[in-house]
């Protein structure tokens, strides 16, 4: 069995079985990236199939194999953005106070893993394009705000506001069953 | 207690690696198709062949009118100088074996009392003025000689004509080539050239006697005039022994013509040729697409959203071979196109239709494809133009280059040129022309293969 290592080096040089057994090894987590950042399998199929190419193809930007992840997660971000720049609009959203929110510990306990990453997976979807993405990118991958605006072109403050309305939106969407 | 906020992104954060999802089995193939292709050694032995091709090529095309052009160079007929040095130890020493051939060239042309020293520069019909203006001046100053050297009588001479017209010029040639032990009856033989000896008991030191000569010409344009007929003279076999030269009855230290073999590979040209014309011109195209594999797909279209046109330019220099009307073209093309494919795909894959409650049919499953290509490719354009009429041209020609992402593309080219004169250096033309790619092209799934056919008119502009 290859190595991380090998599979790296495999894939640098444009060996097809290294870059077969690096889809193989990690598509379920990069093809759980792109679902987040999607509403529809299509979407997240177009943004995978887009973002490994462009991983094959500039491979050899990435200098050592452990960055390699990191690498791709961005490369994935940046497909998503792209992919939505289009159809994002970042209304102005309300600025509601959040309500208090508390995790439900008996219902989260009762739901197993799966059934729980359903739901989330779910209310993800259900969110608006633009705040899906400053959720996403904020809480998931760590971006600040500052370069959440750089990187999607929109003001902090609205970056901001569209985390807030996220996080509403999601908080809304699981009172509703139970688990706040 | 938490803040709202906080405890959401904890929530999220805390399940960060439980987000994977199983993308559909057929993404791989998708994402496979879409790859740069694999370095194969046959595809890397592809790009070093078309290396090869396009510096072979270039060479040959290069070294044929170097060849051709030297052969042309060659028509300078020659220089004879004759000057009698007799050596008289040397003269007794030859034993005066078949003489027939110098006495009848002293009889036939030589009065004794004037041949004490002469020059003769014999050039094509093209350079005659030249001759003559050389041959006066050689003449002006061998005269102010002639009293110091009157003395010493030229019965070992062999020639005293000066030739100076190109109608002579047989004659003198006939003359000439008599004293070789391979006499020729009418003209020099091919590759052979008429060359100005000193006899001398050196065999190995021939072309150095010819240098040292010029040397004693006392004229400069003589001794450049010497100097270039002395570098492509080699075989000098017939005159430069001693039994050859006692065999003739010429005595040693004296000036005699003779003829030779030609080194064409001996030149002090530059390695780059001056052009004759340069050009740049602007071929829109139309592309035409022959399909293979005819079996998996069908409803071909390579026309799609603009996918026929292109367009190219070009830029290159021409070379006048003065061989039959012929003249060599080579230049630098750029071709830029987009191809836009729609086609259907017929998978092998059959899947049943119901034709009534009782009967189906089982048809193939088509899907329908697009694939698009953008098309750069850098071609080294080699033409051999053929002058059918005053500013009308047939050409004839191959183009191999490479569009950096694709297979290397060779075309073979054929086109007619209509020029028109729009000042005394600048020729305007139009030029139809017909490509068809030799070898095909794969589609990026590899589910066909084509040629493509361009169809362009060039319109240029030489530079004389």
């Amino acid at each position: 069995m290859l190595t991380d290592e090998e599979v790296f080096r495999g894939c640098l040089k444009n060996d097809r079985k290294a870059q077969a057994t690096f889809y193989q090894r990690y598509k379920s987590r990069f093809f759980g990236v792109c679902w987040r950042y999607s509403n529809t399998r299509e979407d997240a199929e177009d943004i995978f199939q887009e973002a490994l190419i462009k991983v094959f193809k500039h491979i050899k930007e990435v200098r050592d194999a452990r960055d390699v992840s990191a690498w791709v997660r961005r490369i994935i971000v940046n497909t998503a953005i792209n992919h939505y720049r289009k159809q994002v609009v970042f209304d102005d959203v309300t600025d509601d106070v959040l309500l208090p929110f508390d995790t439900n510990e008996d219902i989260l306990t009762q739901l197993n893993n799966k059934e729980l990453m359903e739901v989330l997976n779910q209310v993800l979807a259900e969110l608006p394009n633009g705040a899906r993405i400053v959720f996403n990118m904020y809480v998931m991958e760590g971006y600040t705000h500052p370069e959440i605006a750089a990187q999607l072109q929109i003001a902090e403050g609205t970056s901001k506001s569209q985390l807030f309305f996220a996080k509403k939106y999601i908080q809304e969407k699981l009172k509703k069953r139970d688990i706040v | 207690m938490n803040k709202p906020e906080d405890n959401i992104e904890k929530l999220f954060q805390s399940h960060i690696n439980d987000f994977d999802k199983m993308p559909d089995d057929s993404l791989w193939a998708d994402i496979e198709a879409n790859l740069p292709p694999v370095e194969t050694p046959v595809r890397k032995l592809w790009r070093w062949g078309l290396a090869a091709a396009l510096l072979l090529f270039s060479l040959i095309g290069y070294v044929a009118y170097q060849s051709l052009d030297n052969k042309q160079n060659s028509d300078i007929v020659g220089v004879k100088e004759n000057t009698t040095k007799p050596d008289t130890d040397a003269q007794k020493s030859i034993p005066e074996k078949d003489t027939k051939t110098a006495s009848r060239a002293n009889e036939t042309h030589v009065p004794e009392e004037q041949a004490t020293k002469e020059t003769i520069a014999i050039r094509a019909a093209e350079n005659d003025k030249t001759a003559l203006k050389e041959n006066k001046i050689q003449k002006d100053k061998i005269a102010s000689d002639s009293k110091s050297v009157k003395s010493q009588k030229a019965g070992n001479s062999i020639w005293k004509n000066p030739v100076t017209k190109s109608s002579e010029l047989i004659v003198e040639k006939q003359n000439i080539v008599a004293i070789g032990k391979k006499p020729i009856t009418a003209v020099k033989e091919p590759g052979k050239e008429i060359a100005v000896m000193f006899t001398e008991d050196n065999n190995i030191k021939a072309n150095e006697t010819i240098s040292r000569e010029i040397g004693e010409a006392n004229n400069e344009q003589k001794a450049i005039a010497n100097a270039e007929m002395a570098k492509g003279f080699s075989d000098v076999d017939y005159l430069n022994n001693r039994n050859d030269v006692a065999a003739h009855a010429i005595p040693f230290n004296t000036r005699i013509a003779c003829e030779a073999e030609v080194q064409p590979q001996e030149t002090r040209e530059s390695f780059f040729k001056v052009p004759a014309e340069v050009y740049v011109s602007l071929t829109p195209s139309l592309n035409y697409y022959r399909v293979f594999s005819n079996a998996v797909i069908n409803q071909f279209n390579g026309a799609n959203n603009g996918g026929r046109v292109g367009w190219a330019v070009q830029a290159g220099a021409v070379y006048p071979l003065k061989l039959r009307r012929l003249s060599y073209r080579v230049g630098l093309s750029f071709f830029s196109a987009q191809s836009n494919f729609k086609y259907n795909l017929i998978s092998g894959k059959q899947v049943p239709v119901r034709l009534d409650n009782n009967t189906f049919e089982y048809v193939n499953l088509e899907s329908l494809q697009t694939e698009s290509k953008k098309w750069q490719v850098l071609e080294i354009q080699n033409d051999l133009m053929y002058k059918v009429r005053p500013m009308q041209d047939f050409i004839l020609g191959f183009k191999a280059g490479s569009s950096f992402t694709e297979r290397p593309v060779f075309d073979a080219y054929t086109g007619y040129r209509f020029s028109k004169q729009v000042s005394h250096r600048q020729i305007l033309w139009i030029e139809t022309a017909y490509a068809y790619a030799i070898n095909a092209q794969k589609s990026s799934y590899n589910t066909f293969s084509y040629h493509m056919d361009k169809y362009s008119l060039r319109i240029g502009l030489n530079f004389k």
